[in-house]
């Protein structure tokens, strides 16, 4: 997930997400009824501490500058001599107009989110999305000019494909630290089922250009993951001492053992939650999370990525725990004024912060953490929507996502020692 | 018969994809639509396309609707009642050639005629278009008040009714009708939205309405018609057999977002 800023689509689904969720007033977590608080006085993040998540996701291989550059490089190029922002003269079609510029504005911002991001890592990502929202604007262009079709952009995704088979043949899970290794195989197995997707074409339903323009979106996706899969590989592949082995059978026996010791504990899940109190919406998301996980595990591509599901599997088990044994002891998610929303932020950064800082290898409990931390920023953006008087009962969402992050952030040191335990680390 | 002048407005959800799974297509009801027109006396259209109902069609990019019934204000488009401005689908039964003798063209300088349904990528035109009074084919856009008069002057109320829909699109889309049902209580439309080519000139964020008049071949009474829906469906295409007529066996395309009986509510 990108940061908020970065991701507003991301954003404006949850928004909806919210607006649903709040208007039933069933399960909420606040417990005021008609009871409203001033938005004022709500958890602003532009005016606390900044709306960017407090952990972000990190990798533990040496990306150089000047490989940033160049992917920057490779926006602007697609860029390049394109008259934006162009008019109805040139693409007459006010809509079509429209996508296209909005894709330009995009890969222009994710530059700038670039350059401010907080690891080089997430830059890496952001700029990977730029380039593929400048591509999407440089294919309709090109269709414009009479230059580019689907077909030549077809032919191009066949070679990504081609390239992508090559390196999945010389990919190897090298590695002296299980960690390190899961953390980066689990990227270069990521890069390879995107580009070796048999992902659906565009379907053509918005007319030829911006079929054009999507696929060429598509192809410089694709092409992106694996360019950045094959950096990474090649960079940590050559920081690692030449008599380095393969550590695929220790990833895979950690993950199964997990996944085995998940199975039982599925089993002994309580039924999911029907009567609809105050937590149940609460309850109703982490028995969700914690049943799934066991199929999150069992499916991964590769053994790097089963770890990883492996650490976010034992923390929706554990939060979910968590969760119950609080309702059980009385102890409830109840918020009655806007101090109390403040709390229930402070609360869940807090608990990220202490997650990193407490787990015996924060490495592996920074993607998690930094999955809990942009669900907070998602509540935060939610938070700045609201305006005036605003009865508790709105807030129910982005509340049940303080609790969820608050949640899943204290269960994760236990699932990490629990996870290196078996990785015999 | 009397002089129809009842409207029925259909709050038409603005989402036009998505959402709404699972609401009826047109399959269920069509065999239902077949069984109201046998009961009233008609013959139903067969699901081939060919004999699909004589339509005419006319878009104005104003902002306007480009037919209008005979009690609007042609004079002011502000006249234009708001609530019907806002509305996404509105729609008129025309059961007699006093009430669609009214009918006009409120902004002609804005509204061109197109083909007959289908905009001409269609196979559905064919005979249609000479059965469309004759100004179908027509770019003048000073013959859209002719091709409607002449269109109303061509339909026998004794065995034929006339089905007015005006459909707000946005101005860089267009709609195609997939589909019209109707029976004795009922008129029911299918339409998909596709976007305009790329090199046509228009504005992303203006409407436009899209106003069909379709000579349906059966005499309805209009006070008895009491339901009416139109589901807009995205993607540009309708399904697999998406011809215009009755009793066509497949399903709706698209989302159904459409109000029918009490629920299309409105009438003034």
């Amino acid at each position: 997930m990108g940061t908020p800023t970065a991701s507003r689509r991301g954003v404006l689904a949850a928004a909806g997400t919210a607006l649903l969720a709040g208007c039933s007033g069933l399960g909420g977590v606040s417990d005021g009824g008609d009871k409203t608080v001033r938005a004022a006085e709500l958890p602003d993040p532009t005016r606390d501490d900044g709306a960017a998540p407090v952990v972000v996701e990190t990798i533990p291989v040496d990306v150089e500058r000047t490989l940033l550059q160049s992917r920057v490089r490779r926006v602007t190029e697609l860029l390049d001599g394109i008259p934006v922002p162009f008019g109805p003269r040139e693409v007459p079609n006010g809509h079509v107009r429209e996508r296209l510029l909005g894709a330009a504005a995009d890969a222009t911002s994710g530059v700038e989110d670039a350059r401010a991001a907080r690891s080089r890592f997430v830059a890496l990502r952001q700029l990977r999305e730029a380039r593929s929202q400048a591509r999407y604007v440089a294919a309709g262009w090109a269709f414009a000019e009479g230059e580019k079709t689907a077909e030549d952009l077809r032919s191009q995704d066949r070679e990504t494909v081609a390239d992508a088979e090559s390196f999945r043949e010389r990919h190897e899970y090298l590695g002296t630290d299980p960690v390190r290794a899961a953390l980066v195989h689990a990227r270069v197995e990521r890069s390879l089922d995107v580009a070796l997707a048999d992902d659906r074409p565009p379907r053509g339903d918005d007319g030829e250009l911006l079929t054009v323009a999507e696929w060429g979106e598509h192809v410089e996706s694709d092409r992106g993951y694996l360019d950045d899969g094959q950096y990474l590989y090649d960079r940590y592949a050559s920081s690692l001492p030449a008599d380095a082995g393969s550590v695929a059978e220790t990833l895979s026996a950690a993950a199964e053992a997990v996944g085995s010791e998940l199975r039982t504990r599925r089993e002994d899940l309580p039924p999911e939650p029907t009567e609809e109190d105050e937590t149940w919406r609460l309850r109703y998301r982490l028995h969700d999370d914690a049943e799934d996980a066991v199929r999150r595990i069992e499916r991964a591509s590769g053994p790097a990525k089963a770890v990883l599901a492996a650490v976010e599997g034992l923390t929706a088990f554990l939060a979910y725990d968590r969760v119950r044994e609080r309702i059980e002891d009385g102890d409830g998610f109840g918020v009655e004024d806007a101090a109390g929303v403040r709390e229930a932020r402070s609360g869940a950064i807090e608990a990220i912060r202490a997650a990193l800082d407490e787990s015996p290898r924060p490495a592996l409990a920074r993607p998690v953490l930094a999955d809990a931390a942009t669900t907070v920023a998602f509540a935060d953006e939610d938070f700045a929507r609201y305006r005036g008087e605003v009865r508790l009962r709105r807030l129910d969402d982005p509340l049940r996502r303080y609790a969820t992050a608050t949640a899943r952030a204290r269960s994760v040191p236990a699932a990490c020692r629990r996870v290196l335990d078996e990785l015999g680390v | 018969m009397v002089l129809h002048t009842r409207r029925r407005v259909l709050h038409v959800a603005a989402a036009v994809t998505g959402g709404l799974a699972g609401c009826s297509g047109l399959a269920g009801e069509a065999s239902h639509s077949s069984r109201s027109s046998e009961t009233a006396g008609a013959t139903p259209a067969t699901a081939d396309g060919t004999t699909a109902p004589a339509t005419l069609v006319l878009r104005n990019e104003s902002g306007r609707p480009p037919i209008e019934l005979p009690d609007a204000d042609r004079a002011d488009a502000d006249a234009y009642p708001r609530e019907r401005r806002g509305s996404r689908v509105t729609n008129e039964l025309l059961d007699d050639a006093d009430g669609a003798r009214g009918l006009g063209v409120g902004d002609a300088d804005e509204t061109s005629v197109l083909n007959v349904d289908g905009d001409g990528s269609d196979s559905d035109t064919g005979g249609d278009a000479g059965e469309s009074g004759g100004g179908s084919e027509s770019e003048s856009r000073s013959g859209a008040g002719d091709s409607v008069a002449t269109f109303v002057a061509a339909t026998d109320f004794d065995a034929e009714t006339l089905y007015l829909e005006t459909v707000r699109v946005e101005q860089c889309f267009r709609l195609r009708l997939c589909r019209i049902g109707w029976g004795a209580h009922e008129v029911r439309t299918d339409y998909t939205r596709e976007l305009r080519p790329y090199d046509e000139r228009c504005t992303a964020d203006a409407i436009a309405f899209e106003s069909r008049l379709v000579r349906l071949p059966v005499a309805l009474d209009a006070d008895s018609v009491n339901s009416f829906s139109a589901s807009i469906g995205g993607g540009g295409r309708c399904d697999a057999q998406g011809a215009r007529a009755e009793g066509s066996g497949s399903s709706g395309s698209g989302s159904s977002a459409g109000g029918s009986d009490g629920s299309s509510g409105g009438e003034r």
